[in-house]
């Protein structure tokens, strides 16, 4: 509705008064007669009103008024004419004479030119028009402009007006509703009166549909109605007039926004900030936008644009300080937030419990003290009648950690109204964080209570029925657990930890195949993560594995646990499933005398597993394995060095061995690898001792095993002293061994014995003995050879070191011995 | 008076030798009975041809002199007639190395060429039994480096040929076996023209080596002439050069001089091995389970 439109209207009004009221005032007031020249001339005034002759009309009240100044009637018909012609100061100073100054005609006529006169009207105009209504309230032309004048500052008083002018408007006027009806409709919407307006504006596109100004007012109307997808239907529909008037991008966009479609929004606005650069509406809109998108550098840009261009609005520093919330640019959030507020209270504005919040936000980000918090949540908590108010003081609360004034606020705003999502959404997180605190200190009943009442008021929520599954799982109600956690999988199928809390449930409801499906999908998820969750997830379904003895995938995904876990508790869980599954693994392979390396390596993996990881006990067995792999791959310092490491974690009964070796126990083993150190004749000899005791206290085949074990001892003490060029103690040991009534072949023993005779000056009896072994030992064939080289037989003694070499003797220099000779004699004997 | 008589006399003899180190050249010797010259007059031309090369390139006048006998070398060295000496590899090394060694001389490039057995008369090694053995007459250990060195200790060539027939040089003891006086001889394979290989020997022998024999020769000097030495490329017939070395080639032949003792062999007994696959219980372990504590979903602020 324009002011051009109100004003053509109110003139027109203004002479329709002098027209319409010409003849009812004269009927009225009994004055039909003519009893003087003044009078007559007056009278014909009226008639050539009457006939639209205003100029006839015009000179003949002026006669009227020459011949009798006392003709008060005459005085305002004439200033009607004026008010018509548009010649207010004439018609003011002309009313100004009438004789009767408090007549009511006049001082509606001169209401109604006063108020022409000035812009803004004088106060005076304003007066006479309100004393004229309140004294006649059918003074229609009066009302209208008194609904023009009030129409902006008074809107309810405005539409009042306007009601009553429709209401006691001549017939004649019917022709003006059309447009007085718009005017009442503007006048409804500044009121808010949504409804009223509505009606005025559907009842104008009744008559004429295409009226776009009508349009455009219900459009309005729809958008402060808050009716949103009405009004999106209705400017959708009209876009196309939105470059000649740019309010339906920014109507359309406002609702978009309402209606959560920012991106829609954001495009609208954009427009309509194209279309009025200079309008901060469109900024703020296209702010509020880019905010909903979380593009919080351009929408503060856009909000910065806004506060440029209307340095009064203060709601502006509300929307920057929640843009740089946003932004986590806490100490500038607070700072807008604070100005926000301090504005609002200046300006006597109510709370806006929105950026009061937005500022306890930024108290507690910023770490401010929790008075401030409590301070806020108080504020707003007095604001008893607001549920609003109180959602967000429990909200406040919450974040000063008050969970005790929290949860009263909440319920009070639940109280007054018992829908308030965000009341029941902040009370079921102030639950979830007490049932933690509750968790915290192992009080699982008390995190149960509290849960299930979180449920009862949002029993969908993802975070309650999670936490709800998870103490359930503490608290070993695991059917139940499982269930709270399969319902809350059909919302999130793919949450890990959702997944891995059932998995747990089935495992310790012994539902092995189903919980391990369902660690493998856990764990699907956690592999986009790794990290901590990965290591979790893995750290639980490892020992699934390696108790389904898949045990090289057991292995592969705790060696990944313990990486991903990094130098959190869970290495230590991760790192000890694995320790497990490496020694399951090792005495596995152990079985296969062809992985013996393999088995080694995955059982000094798990003897080398950090502190803490294993017990004594076990830390003693592990080693037990170790060392005695290491015995199978002949790697018999390792062994020695694990044997030791079983003693020092287990002591005598470190390992448990199967019969018959469990009676002979530990220090057997120990003495069994001293035996096979041909590094060590010491050792050798400590372990020939204890096999010498041992002996003694077995029967049977032990005993058997045990007295070849210590001829073995001897010999091969004879021929680590023989090799230590220690002929006489090699002598001592081997005839040591010559002794032990082992069963088994001597061929051996013999074969070294008749070296020792060579050094003994025994040559001839040791040539004997080579001579009748034979190539069993190979070696005896290479001794005789050395015999006979001594004695200068040198083709014999080559033919006979070619013997020990097919035979497969690898003495140092036989090779060089032959190439020589071969060369020397030309292989020919 | 006593001490400033001895002072006296003490810087006396400093100043004699200081004249000395000034005045005299230096005497180059050579004793080389192995080296491959044709005659003495060729070996003495070489010396003299070395002296010069140090005179000239090291700036340093010096004179050759040729030894023929080790005991006379050993005699001048003994009286500090010598500085600088060519030494016989199979002497230096039958020596135990008593020098220091700033070079070996090469033939044909090499500096240990390979040796072998040749003979006129024999086709194989077993038919020189009881025959004779022409050797060049080196030093005190001749016997034990033909036996041990060159025959890797296979034959004990004083049991294997009826006799030893010492030569002046290798020369002569080549022309004893091409005279028939000898029926073998032991030679660099160059040097055994004319005659047939019957056996190679397997390890290298040195060629003379250049030592620093005097006492008390400044080290400035010493590399001086070293490296006069070394740039002495055309030295032949005979030793056509010269190459940095150290004693360590000589020390290896004298280790192959003595003699091969082979020591019996003893079997290395079996061990006796636990067979059983299964010897360990392992105890019950029981697998760890992380808290779910930590799963608790806090809200947040």
């Amino acid at each position: 509705m324009t002011y051009g439109l109100l004003r053509a209207v109110a003139s027109a009004a203004a002479v329709m008064v002098v027209l319409a009221g010409a003849g009812q005032r004269a009927a009225a007031e009994g004055r039909s007669g003519s009893d003087s020249a003044g009078q007559q001339s007056l009278t014909d005034g009226r008639k050539a009103l009457e006939a639209d002759d205003f100029a006839a009309a015009e000179a003949k009240f002026r006669e009227a008024i020459s011949l009798d100044p006392k003709l008060n009637d005459a005085y305002w018909r004439l200033a009607a004419i004026l008010y018509g012609k548009k010649q207010y100061a004439q018609s003011v100073e002309l009313l100004r004479r009438a004789p009767d100054q408090i007549d009511v005609d006049v001082r509606e006529q001169l209401g109604l030119a006063l108020y022409k006169t000035a812009n803004p009207p004088p106060a005076e105009a304003v007066r006479l028009l309100e004393d004229v209504v309140s004294k006649r309230p059918d003074s229609y032309a009066a009302q209208l402009q008194l609904g023009q004048h009030l129409l902006k500052s008074e809107p309810k008083r405005a539409a009042n007006a306007i009601e009553l002018y429709l209401k006691h408007r001549p017939p004649s006027a019917s022709n003006l509703d059309a447009q007085i009806h718009m005017v009442l409709g503007t006048a409804y919407v500044y009121s808010k009166e949504w409804d009223l307006a509505q009606k005025e504006f559907e009842g104008l596109l009744k008559t004429k549909p295409n009226d776009m100004t009508a349009k455009l007012m219900l459009g309005s109307v729809y958008v402060g109605k808050n009716a949103c997808s009405q009004a999106i239907s209705l400017y959708e529909r009209i876009l196309s007039e939105a470059s000649r008037q740019p309010s339906i991008y920014y109507n359309l966009g406002t609702c978009y926004l309402r209606e959560k479609r920012a991106a829609d929004a954001l495009r609208e606005g954009e427009l309509y900030v194209k279309a009025k650069p200079q309008d901060a509406r469109g900024h703020l809109l296209t702010c509020d936008a880019l905010y909903e998108q979380k593009n919080f550098q351009r929408a503060l840009s856009e909000c910065q644009s806004a506060e440029r261009l209307d340095q009064v609005n203060g709601s502006i520093k509300g929307k920057v300080g929640r843009i740089y919330l946003g932004m986590k640019n806490f100490q500038a959030a607070q700072t807008y937030l604070e100005q926000a507020v301090a504005g609002a209270k200046a300006s006597g504005q109510g709370r806006d419990p929105e950026i009061l919040g937005a500022l306890a936000e930024a108290y507690a980000a910023v770490k401010a003290p929790r008075d401030k918090l409590n301070s806020i949540g108080d504020e707003l908590a007095s604001l008893t009648k607001d549920p609003k108010a109180l959602a967000t003081a429990g909200q406040v609360y919450f974040l000063a950690g008050n969970d005790e004034k929290a949860t009263s606020a909440l319920n009070a705003a639940l109280a007054a109204e018992p829908n308030n999502l965000v009341a029941r959404a902040g009370l079921v997180r102030v639950l979830n964080r007490r049932a933690g605190v509750a968790v915290e200190k192992g009080e699982v009943g008390v995190a149960y209570q509290q849960l299930s009442e979180a449920v009862k008021l949002s029993p969908e929520d993802l975070m309650t029925n999670r936490n709800l599954g998870l103490v359930l799982l503490m608290s070993r109600k695991n059917s139940e657990a499982e269930a709270v956690l399969q319902r809350s999988l059909r919302k999130v199928p793919n949450d890990m930890v959702v997944n891995r809390m059932l998995a747990r449930a089935q495992l310790q409801q012994h539902k092995t195949t189903a919980a391990m499906a369902t660690y493998e999908k856990a764990a699907q998820m956690a592999l986009r993560t790794r990290g901590p969750d990965l290591a979790a997830v893995y750290a639980e379904l490892g020992p699934m594995y390696t108790e389904a003895d898949r045990l090289d995938q057991a292995i592969s995904v705790l060696e990944t646990a313990v990486k991903e876990a990094g130098p959190s508790p869970l290495a230590t869980v991760a790192q000890r499933n694995l320790t497990l599954a490496l020694f399951k693994r090792g005495l596995s392979k152990m079985r296969d005398p062809k992985q013996s390396d393999a088995a080694l390596d995955d059982l000094s993996a798990a003897a080398k597993a950090p502190r803490g990881v294993l017990t004594a006990k076990e830390l003693a067995a592990v080693s037990c394995g170790e060392a005695i792999a290491a015995l199978k791959a002949n790697k018999i310092s390792q062994a020695e060095d694990a044997w030791e490491q079983a003693m020092k974690s287990g002591g005598d009964n470190a390992c448990t061995f199967r019969p018959p070796y469990d009676k002979l126990g530990t220090r057997f083993f120990v003495a069994y690898t001293q035996y096979r150190d041909s590094g060590s004749p010491a050792k050798r000899e400590g372990a020939v001792k204890l096999f010498t005791q041992l002996v003694t206290k077995t029967t049977g085949g032990t005993a058997d095993w045990l007295r070849a074990l210590l001829r073995s001892g001897y010999e091969l003490l004879g021929y680590d002293f023989y090799q230590r060029s220690d002929e006489k103690r090699a002598g001592q040991f081997l005839a040591s061994a010559a002794k032990v009534q082992a069963k088994g072949d001597k061929r051996e023993l013999e074969h070294n014995l008749a070296v020792i005779d060579v050094f003994s000056g025994k040559a001839t009896q040791a040539e004997k003995v080579f001579d009748a072994l034979g190539a069993r030992p190979c070696e005896a064939r290479l001794n005789l050879g050395i015999l006979h080289d001594r004695v200068g037989e040198s083709k014999k003694a080559l033919e006979l070191y070619k013997q020990a070499r097919a035979c497969g003797v690898h003495a140092p220099k036989l090779a060089e011995w032959i190439d020589v000779k071969e060369r020397l004699f030309g292989g020919t004997p | 008076m006593k001490t400033r008589a001895l002072l006296a006399c003490l810087g006396l003899l400093a100043l004699a030798s200081d004249a000395r180190a000034a005045d005299k050249p230096l005497t180059i010797a050579i004793y080389a009975p192995n080296a491959p010259f044709d005659s003495g007059t060729e070996r003495f031309a070489f010396i003299n041809r070395l002296a010069q090369q140090v005179t000239s390139a090291a700036g340093v006048p010096a004179v050759g002199k040729a030894f023929a006998r080790f005991s006379d070398l050993e005699a001048a060295i003994k009286s500090k007639q010598v500085d600088f000496a060519v030494i016989d590899g199979v002497y230096l090394a039958q020596k135990g190395v008593p020098y220091q060694v700033l070079a070996t001389a090469t033939t044909g490039g090499e500096t240990s060429p390979k040796w072998a057995l040749f003979s006129s008369t024999a086709s194989r090694v077993d038919e020189l039994q009881g025959k004779r053995l022409s050797i060049a007459n080196a030093g005190p250990r001749d016997a034990e480096f033909a036996s041990n060195a060159l025959f890797d200790g296979e034959v004990q060539i004083a049991k294997f040929f009826a006799s030893k027939a010492g030569a002046p040089d290798l020369a002569a003891a080549i022309a004893a076996v091409n005279l028939k006086k000898a029926d073998a001889v032991f030679a660099p394979e160059a040097q055994g023209k004319g005659l047939k290989k019957l056996f190679e020997v397997r390890d290298r022998v040195p060629n003379p080596a250049f030592c620093e024999v005097g006492s008390g020769l400044a080290s400035d000097l010493v590399a001086k002439v070293k490296a006069a030495v070394l740039a002495h490329g055309a030295a032949g017939p005979g030793l056509d050069g010269w190459k940095a070395s150290s004693a360590e080639p000589y020390r290896a032949l004298a280790g192959r001089m003595g003699s091969r003792v082979r020591r019996p062999v003893m079997v290395e007994p079996e061990v006796v091995r636990i067979e059983d696959q299964d010897v360990l219980v392992p105890p019950a372990m029981e697998p760890g389970l992380p808290e779910l504590k930590t799963l608790y979903w806090q809200p947040t602020q």
